[in-house]
């Protein structure tokens, strides 16, 4: 079936589509994913790799420098106390978003197509949220007092600030780290084992085998696994929601217009769901195509992911209107101010125009089955989706440039080292992925085989 | 998959002329008993209570019209043999729209934004040292009962900023726009999936999605806005961007439960054999358990953003629910009352698949959650009564009359609604998909 080819009953009622295309076999799907991790390493891994390890090595540099001399390397200042860092943090945590949704919460919906995507997506959750982690450790001035973030007992009886949604951030994404990591790595260990009962070298053999925990694929194994699954993915699904609600209490709960709104939570959850996604389809188009998997990764999968875009988009167009028209009913006139403010006014309009056509406009071209079955056209998309994202945070936070009282108005200009650790948290994401695409199965290979027709016991009777 | 799971054929048609009769006699008696709700209440108090009620099956009508749309945009299989139902309930916006009547007629009794007209314009002629001296000026309707100057400042600058949107032509206007895409959209929905029964093409359930995709964000807009014009105007100075979200989970919730009520009662009575399972109950229950969360996080997400920056136009609306002047217990126990009957209780409760899928466990739930939808909107509309100042609350048995006799006339439209079709759309092309689907 070539590529951009639909199954013809896809959209036919009487018939569910199959998930997996071109007449592959258990057997078929195995061989695909594994051959991706068992081939021999290509040039451009290696050529991709130094890429990364480059901007990785940027990464580091920027931070010492940054511990070295202090925040005022950045541009921040009175009153723009937050720059890049934290429109940076609130973007990979965002992206940070797609892999568990898939993988808990459309488990709980029951959508089978998820798992042609789920370990993917988590793996990039993983890595977004180590990219997200970085800014506000480096943030804190004295990176070597980090640990005080959390409420250890001491003799000086310091404890952080409980009331601070800071330190509830801190609390929120590392238990949305830990948990994210554990649901991916449950669902890794039957594939794991497949990893390791194919490996030809020892070391591998050796490596997968720790790795696997002794997976032999027994009857008790596979329920002990679908209960922990099953748990995890109850567990998980909230945690979805608070990462990204308390990561919008750090502007929401402030006295400040423009900040402080109720719509904040559940807007920014489905702007995150709304970012993770775009860079989900970012990353798989040209990798689908890259390692042979367009037949399990289907373009039903991305279609479907497509969808997703265009109803999270939309509902952040509607965060959007709620806010203007809420801020005009108030009657507020800072209100008022901040908004018109940020749409028309100096320095930062043009930022929020960008972020509503790319947010709000560009995802409306998925009504289109054509355009949101066209892979050019669904990876643009998608591109501009990351870009309106980030400048979404961006306008949100470049809100502080106008205080109060316009004698304490300011302005915001990124320094080099601003660019440079943004820059450089690309590398630390693209190191991870790659090392992801090269040594793990990228692919969920027991449970795409759960959804294959082949899997109900009554497959191939006549009735 | 289990197979062979077959609908019987006899049990899923509705009896006709004797649903109509039954309907006709429970909206006759429905009126009469809120007639007798109103003869027994102030006149202020009963159309408050009549908004509560009306707001609240307004919710389940609308939710039942959600519930439809997002099946089809789905492309749901679990849900088709209760989508019928659904598409009863949501058939009810025609009920509404008459049900509003009262409420068209008494704009000016009930929201306190309609009473004050001159008002605003008194003040907008008034000069500026008028306000810097405190004077009171010319003063209409309801903004008079307050005695604090200031007060009345903030309000007459509120009541003057939003003249053009609370007004009462516009409000009229837009209450015909919201009916208008309600009714286009719930008529559309019946029609083709009541025409799917006979002729049973699947292009109609294509055209069903598409149209339901593309419907949402109107859906979704005239919700909003009809919460926050017939709600949230009752106090016009206070403003909440999540409000219309809020009300829109609530009509989840009290759809759920009315699916799942009237799925229990039809089968007591030998209806839908075979055609709405353990399965559904399950699912059903799930969905309403994940709504009562989301309906929690939204209602949490408004008071704590509202009550941890502390501006005083905000949280006015609480204090009107936690304390009341003269000393007295005003709304308090019933503002901790909301959270534990609509969120904590339930929560632990059908927290276990055991309740779930236990049909008469789910059943009470269900009812369960009807009672505290309804006292949740009674919480957020009768402090009004007497905007700008709160009032005590005086739950009675009036209120409980018009409630139950709205709900009788809500109930006995649903069964109008579907006296002459089949309880189960038998033709819709994953009917056989939801009959024999199994939980894991």
């Amino acid at each position: 079936m070539s590529d951009t080819a639909l199954d013809p009953f896809a959209d036919n009622p009487n018939k569910r589509t199959a998930l997996v295309q071109g007449g592959l076999n258990f057997g078929q799907v195995t061989e695909k994913v594994c051959s991706v991790i068992e081939g021999k390493t290509s040039k451009i891994w290696w050529m991709c790799l130094g890429v990364s390890l480059s901007l990785l090595s940027v990464l580091g540099i920027s931070i010492g420098y940054l511990i070295w001399e202090g925040v005022g390397i950045w541009g921040v200042n009175n009153p723009v106390g937050w720059g890049w860092a934290i429109v940076n943090f609130v973007f990979w945590v965002g992206i940070g978003h797609a892999g568990t949704l898939i993988s808990a919460i459309l488990f709980l919906l029951r959508q089978n197509w998820r798992t042609g995507v789920n370990r993917f997506a988590e793996a990039m959750t993983l890595m977004a949220v180590a990219c997200a982690g970085i800014f506000p450790g480096v943030h804190i001035g004295r990176v070597w007092a980090a640990y005080w973030m959390f409420p250890l007992p001491n003799q000086m009886g310091l404890w952080p600030n409980f009331r601070s949604p800071l330190l509830w951030d801190m609390f929120a994404v590392s238990t949305y780290a830990t948990v994210s990591l554990l649901f991916w790595y449950v669902g890794l260990i039957p594939d794991l084992a497949t990893a390791r009962d194919r490996a030809k070298s020892k070391i591998a053999k050796i490596a997968y085998g720790i790795c696997a925990l002794g997976w032999t694929g027994a009857n008790r194994h596979w329920q002990s696994y679908e209960r922990a699954y099953a748990t995890l993915a109850a567990l998980a699904t909230p945690l979805v929601l608070s990462v990204h609600t308390i990561v919008s209490f750090d502007f929401a709960v402030a006295n400040l217009p423009g900040w402080h709104t109720t719509i904040f939570p559940p807007y920014f959850v489905a702007g995150a769901v709304f970012s993770g996604f775009a860079m989900v389809i970012s990353l798989l188009v040209p990798i689908r195509k890259i390692f042979n998997l367009e037949e399990i990764i289907t373009v039903r999968h991305l279609e479907n992911m497509n969808k997703i875009i265009l109803a999270t988009g939309t509902m952040v167009g509607y965060a959007y209107g709620m806010e203007f028209f809420i801020a005009w009913y108030s009657g507020v006139e800072l209100e008022v101010f901040a908004f018109v403010n940020r749409a028309f006014g100096e320095p930062f309009g043009w930022a929020y125009w960008i972020m509503v056509t790319c947010n709000v406009i560009s995802p409306q071209l998925f009504w289109f089955k054509k355009i949101r079955t066209s892979l050019v056209a669904m990876f643009i998309i998608s591109i501009f989706v990351n870009i309106g994202m980030w400048f979404e945070r961006f306008v949100i936070t470049m809100t502080l440039h106008r205080d109060f009282m316009p004698s304490s108005w300011g302005e915001y200009h990124p320094t080099f080292w601003d660019v440079s650790i943004f820059v450089g948290s690309w590398g630390l994401f693209l190191t991870l992925l790659l090392l992801f695409l090269r040594f793990v199965p990228m692919v969920a290979i027991a449970e795409v085989k759960i959804v294959m027709p082949e899997a109900d016991p009554h497959h191939g009777e006549e009735h | 998959m289990a197979h062979g799971n077959k609908l019987d054929s006899e049990s899923v048609k509705a009896p006709g002329a004797k649903w109509g009769g039954l309907a006709i006699g429970l909206i006759v008696v429905g009126a009469g008993v809120i007639f007798g709700g109103f003869s027994m209440s102030k006149t202020g108090h009963g159309l408050h209570s009549y908004l509560t009620s009306f707001m609240f099956y307004l919710s389940i009508a609308l939710g039942g019209l959600f519930f439809v749309m997002l099946q089809h945009l789905t492309r749901a299989g679990w849900s088709v043999v209760v989508r019928r139902l659904a598409e009863g309930f949501m058939k009810n916006i025609l009920v509404m729209l008459v049900l509003f009547a009262p409420i068209f007629m008494n704009i000016d009794k009930i929201y306190a934004w309609a009473d004050s007209g001159s008002h605003a314009e008194a003040h907008a002629e008034s000069s500026d040292t008028a306000h810097a001296g405190g004077e009171a000026h010319l003063t209409t309707g309801r903004i008079d009962s307050i005695d604090d100057v200031k007060l009345q400042h903030h309000l007459e600058h509120v009541l003057i900023h939003k003249h053009k949107y609370l007004e009462a032509g516009f409000f009229k206007i837009r209450v015909g726009i919201y009916f208008l895409v309600w009714i286009v959209l719930a008529l559309f929905m019946w029609k083709n999936s009541v025409a799917q029964d006979s002729h049973g093409e699947a292009a109609t359930t294509i055209k069903m999605g598409k149209v339901s995709a593309g419907a949402m964000p109107f859906f979704a807009l005239s919700l909003t806005f009809a919460s926050f014009d017939w709600m949230m105007s009752l106090d016009y100075a206070w403003f909440s961007t999540i409000f219309g979200v809020i009300y829109f989970a609530s009509g989840f919730i009290g759809l759920m439960a009315c699916l799942i009520i009237s799925s229990f009662f039809l089968q007591k009575r030998g209806y839908l054999k075979g055609a709405v399972t353990t399965e559904h109950y399950h699912d059903m229950g799930k969905f309403m358990f994940a709504f009562i969360i989301f309906w929690a996080y939204v209602s949490f997400s408004q008071f704590i953003l509202i009550r941890y920056p502390n501006i005083p136009e905000e949280t006015i609306w609480y204090l009107h629910r936690w304390q009341h002047e003269d000393g007295s217990l005003g709304w308090k126990n019933w503002s901790i009352a909301i959270p534990v009957i609509h969120f904590i209780l339930p929560f632990i409760l059908l927290m276990s698949r055991h309740v779930k899928r236990n049909k008469v466990t789910c059943m009470i739930m269900a009812v369960w959650m009807l009672v505290a939808s309804y006292l949740h909107f009674y919480w957020v509309i009768m402090p009004t009564l007497t905007f700008p100042s709160v009032t005590n609350p005086a739950f009675g048995f009036n209120d409980v009359l018009i409630a139950v006799g709205m709900g009788l006339i809500f109930f006995g439209g649903f069964l109008f609604n579907l006296k002459n079709v089949n309880l189960v759309p038998v033709k819709d092309p994953r009917l056989d998909e939801s009959l024999n689907f199994t939980n894991y």
